[in-house]
């Protein structure tokens, strides 16, 4: 993609549809910090949160908010009142990587550009002012936060006891193990807070402010960089002082820049003319993909949920990142990513944080902090292993050997679950145990009343949710195709019986024939619970169900209840507990909508599946470069919604690899089937510098033909249906 | 300490143990802090107190769990509900207090974080001094499930 794009526009939907407090902000992210900044590019955005308004700009670092909101001043003359930077005649210049703001001011034009370390969590910005006049003039500026200092995962908290001191030419801020280290470099620059520690009676928050003042000589220049460090002040390293923030900023601008061109580089490239918004949508996908690759500190490493106020490593959202992660060639971030929820794998019951032993971590923020207590985040453990395993060149694989045993731990999680007479997943009380282990440990207990933890986990679906169901059935699937791998063919049998037998019950347990759809969930008595829900479509999308089931299915879900223009409600509009504004009774979920895709695609449904991917298309492009979380029910509007998240970007591209492509991948022997069908009312389209396992392969389809040519690595069979032909070299092969 | 008590440590020093020895002294650590930070940047200990014959009053220093918009409070003192309409929220330190029974969907509250908030209730009768119970649920309107805050401390006198 061009570079300077992705962030490059300030898309807000159509005209008067999109209310300014959900307008799209920017986001300049490294892998251990990141800005939020208004639109205006300003750290302050106030977003609706949970139905209220709340001001999410600021600096964050290792998951941790560092600060609230800032406001940025200035004046030019120390008797002038400071005026609110920038002004109203501003500009405005995003770049993939940093934001930069023009404002010109009666003698002087200033620039501030916000920058980001690519690794550390460390950010900052590039301050310049230059004089537009033949006369010497002055310049002040004031920048003014207010330390937050806690992890975001902790949502709805704010610290109420800080320590600040001004150290030489830093101000650090302290609440507990976080930190925070504000430096302002150059000759006139001075750093100061205005409230010292009060303690939990302190009436209001401290206030940070750097302060820049310059002479300028007539149509001279001056610069200087302010820098924040922060996050877990053990795992912070002092500034050298040659990595000053004169010294920091503009190198740290640059190699943020080569390093998101040198990844998307690397990402295969999707042309559609027919649907150029397709297009558009798949790159600010990817790019967005590049901005959530997370890794807070050493030994954590992932893709982050979302931002802003998912910014951590969520299992379950990553679960459904990696596919798109490993279709997009990222391999060993993929790999990396899985290997970190591996180490925080509980192989005993711990009570006192509700894991079961076997089970992932519901989420890991900085520290390391870590929770138990889902329904689904382990059932992915195996499958995203098998993926890994197929997407792996050989020699990747031998570190995979070890995943024996962290795959095996979770399908015997998973058995723990399994209700005895049924053979189904059981859901429910999760959140309950959790509470019951606060209860044990505080003398101020707090909690959800939330009964259940699905995807859908601020809604009741128990006991036997037909996702988990599925995801049970990739579960022993992977496990049984990698324990196969790794030598052990019993093993690997009996997962598959175990599969098979699921196979059945779910045909004859959950079809639901009046409506031609799959029962939501089961009652603990196994008795189905008639609610239209999107989970069914994941069903559809596996060799679950007989074809002519699951093509009713995929049907069902594209009547109006369910599917609207901006994509499928979290629940049936005709349902009796349908709200267009509960977040999963009745919003809009992206994931929901690529899920439908996914399922339309694989049943042969082109039609259905093409219309399903205009959805992101349209809304993609529009919101370029983010992807909101959700949206009401009832209209096109984003509600109590991250203005990224990865559950909508990842899912989204997996369904334009596997839905619309029809890619698969085996390795025994090695074969790329593509899945492409005449039937697709598409004449034209390419996907080129896919990454298979260490080659570079391009697929043009020109309508009823498919190409294949080799760019680069070993010779590899492509088969689409029943033909197989092997791709030796850049001469394209026809198929 | 009774034997109940003894078993109850022994358990959780167990549970330490294994987390350390699994996940490192680091990991226990931040766990502990976590816990003891959400404990303390809730509620403010000792601010429960009793207002003239039959009120009482205590502080809350952040939202319970979750911020946004709230409509509908309910509030249990020593496990008994408390009329919605004696039960009011002073958001601090200048708020106008909103009474429990005047919420709805429609016209919620607005909790974030750091937002201190006062929650003072009028009782069916004079509350004994010396410890209590209270119990303050909220529900949010974009996600339905409520959240809860117990509070167990001394009452004391205003």
């Amino acid at each position: 993609m061009a570079a300077g794009s992705r962030r490059g526009r300030d898309l807000r939907g159509k005209e008067g549809l999109v209310p300014p407090q959900h307008r799209v902000p920017r986001l300049v992210a490294g892998r251990g910090a990141a800005w939020v900044l208004s639109g205006e590019g300003i750290p302050s955005w106030v977003r609706e949160t949970r139905g209220a308004e709340f001001d999410w700009g600021g600096a964050y670092g290792q998951g941790v908010r560092l600060t609230g909101p800032w406001t940025l001043e200035w004046r030019e003359s120390l008797t002038a009142t400071w005026t609110r930077f920038p002004g109203p005649t501003s500009e405005v210049r995003p770049t993939d990587t940093q934001v930069t703001i023009l404002s010109p001011g009666t003698a002087s034009l200033a620039q501030v550009t916000f920058l980001v370390d690519p690794v550390d969590p460390r950010l900052g910005c590039r301050l310049r002012v230059q004089n537009t006049t033949p006369r010497p003039a002055f310049v002040e500026f004031r920048f003014r936060f207010q330390p937050f200092l806690l992890p975001v995962l902790l949502e709805g908290l704010h610290p109420w006891e800080y320590r600040t001191r001004v150290r030489g030419s830093a101000l650090e801020m302290i609440q507990g193990p976080y930190l925070l280290s504000a430096e302002i470099s150059g000759g006139g620059a001075e750093v100061r807070n205005d409230a010292p520690f009060e303690g939990p009676g302190a009436s209001s928050f401290p206030w940070g402010i750097l302060t820049y003042k310059a002479r300028l000589e007539p149509r001279g220049t001056r610069e200087t960089a302010l820098t924040i460090q922060g996050g877990l002040g053990r795992s912070l390293h002092p500034a050298r002082p040659e990595q000053g923030p004169s010294e920091w900023a503009p190198k740290a601008g640059v190699r943020r820049q080569q390093e998101f061109d040198a990844w998307m580089a690397e990402r295969p490239t999707l042309e559609v003319p027919e649907l150029p918004g397709l297009e558009r949508a798949f790159r600010a996908a990817l790019g967005s993909l590049e901005a959530l690759r997370f890794q807070p500190e050493a030994g954590l490493c992932g893709l982050a949920a979302g931002y802003p106020w998912y910014l951590a490593l969520w299992s379950r959202d990553m679960a459904w990142m990696l596919p798109a992660l490993l279709w997009v060639g990222d391999v060993d971030w993929a790999v990396a990513s899985l290997e970190t929820l591996w180490r925080f794998q509980t192989p005993v019951d711990l009570p006192a944080l509700a894991g079961r032993a076997g089970e992932i971590p519901m989420q890991v923020g900085p520290g390391p902090v870590f929770l138990y207590g889902t329904s689904d985040s382990t059932l992915h453990g195996p499958s995203l292993a098998w993926r890994c395993w197929i997407h792996s060149p050989s020699a990747r694989r031998r570190q995979m050997e070890r995943w024996g045993k962290p795959v095996r731990r979770c399908l015997d999680w998973a058995q723990s679950r399994c209700d005895p007479v049924l053979g189904l997943q059981t859901n429910g009380g999760e959140v309950a145990e959790m509470g019951r282990q606060v209860a044990r440990l505080s003398s101020v207990d707090c909690g959800f009343e939330a009964v259940d933890t699905t995807i859908w986990d601020s809604t009741d679906r128990r006991f036997h949710a037909i996702d988990l169901q599925v995801l049970w059935a990739r579960a022993l699937r992977g496990g049984s195709r990698l324990f196969d791998r790794l030598g052990d063919a019993d093993v690997a049998k009996a997962w598959d019986l175990e599969e098979d037998r699921l196979r059945d019950t779910i045909a004859r347990r959950y079809w639901w024939p009046e409506e031609g759809y799959l029962y939501d969930t089961l009652t603990r008595e196994g008795d189905p619970v008639p609610r239209v829900r999107p989970n069914a479509l994941l069903a559809a999308a596996e060799p679950l169900l007989d074809p002519p089931r699951a093509r009713q299915v995929v049907r069902r879900a594209l009547a109006p209840d369910l599917l609207t223009d901006w994509g499928l409600r979290t629940l049936s509009s005709r349902d009796p507990a349908y709200d267009p504004q509960a977040y999963h009774d009745g919003q809009v979920w992206p994931i929901a909508t690529a899920w439908a895709t996914e399922a339309a695609f694989r049943q042969g449904l082109l039609d259905e599946g093409l219309r399903l991917l205009r959805i992101p298309a349209e809304i993609g492009s529009r919101e370029d470069p983010y992807a909101n979380e959700c949206y009401r029910g009832d209209r096109p509007e984003p509600w109590d919604s991250c203005f990224l998240l990865g559950l909508s970007v990842g899912p989204f591209l997996t369904s334009v690899f596997e839905g619309l492509w029809g890619l698969s991948l085996e390795d025994e022997p090695e074969v790329l089937e593509v899945g492409l069908s005449p039937g697709l009312r598409l004449r034209r389209m390419a996907l080129k510098g896919l990454r298979v396992r260490g080659r570079v392969i391009d697929l043009e389809w020109s309508v009823p033909d498919l190409y294949g040519r080799l760019r680069k690595g070993d010779p590899l069979e492509i088969r689409r249906g029943s033909e197989v032909r092997r791709l030796a070299s850049s001469e394209p092969i026809r198929l | 300490m009774s034997g109940h008590r003894l078993r109850f440590d022994l358990r959780l020093l167990r549970e330490g143990l294994e987390i350390e020895s699994r996940f490192g002294w680091q990991a226990l650590r931040q766990l502990v802090s976590t816990g003891e930070f959400v404990e303390k940047a809730l509620y403010r200990r000792g601010t429960l107190v009793r207002t003239g014959d039959r009120g009482i009053r205590f502080g809350l220093l952040n939202p319970p769990l979750r911020l946004g918009a709230f409509g509908s409070a309910t509030l249990h003192w020593d496990g008994s509900l408390i009329e919605p309409t004696q039960c009011f929220l002073r958001p601090m330190p200048e708020g106008v207090p909103i009474a429990f029974s005047t919420l709805d969907k429609t016209r919620p509250f607005s909790f974030l974080p750091g937002q201190r908030m006062e929650i003072q209730a009028r009782l069916e009768s004079a509350p004994s001094p010396g410890p209590h119970t209270v119990r303050l649920t909220l529900e949010n309107v974009a996600i339905p499930p409520r959240v809860w805050i117990e509070i167990r401390d001394r009452l004391s006198e205003d």
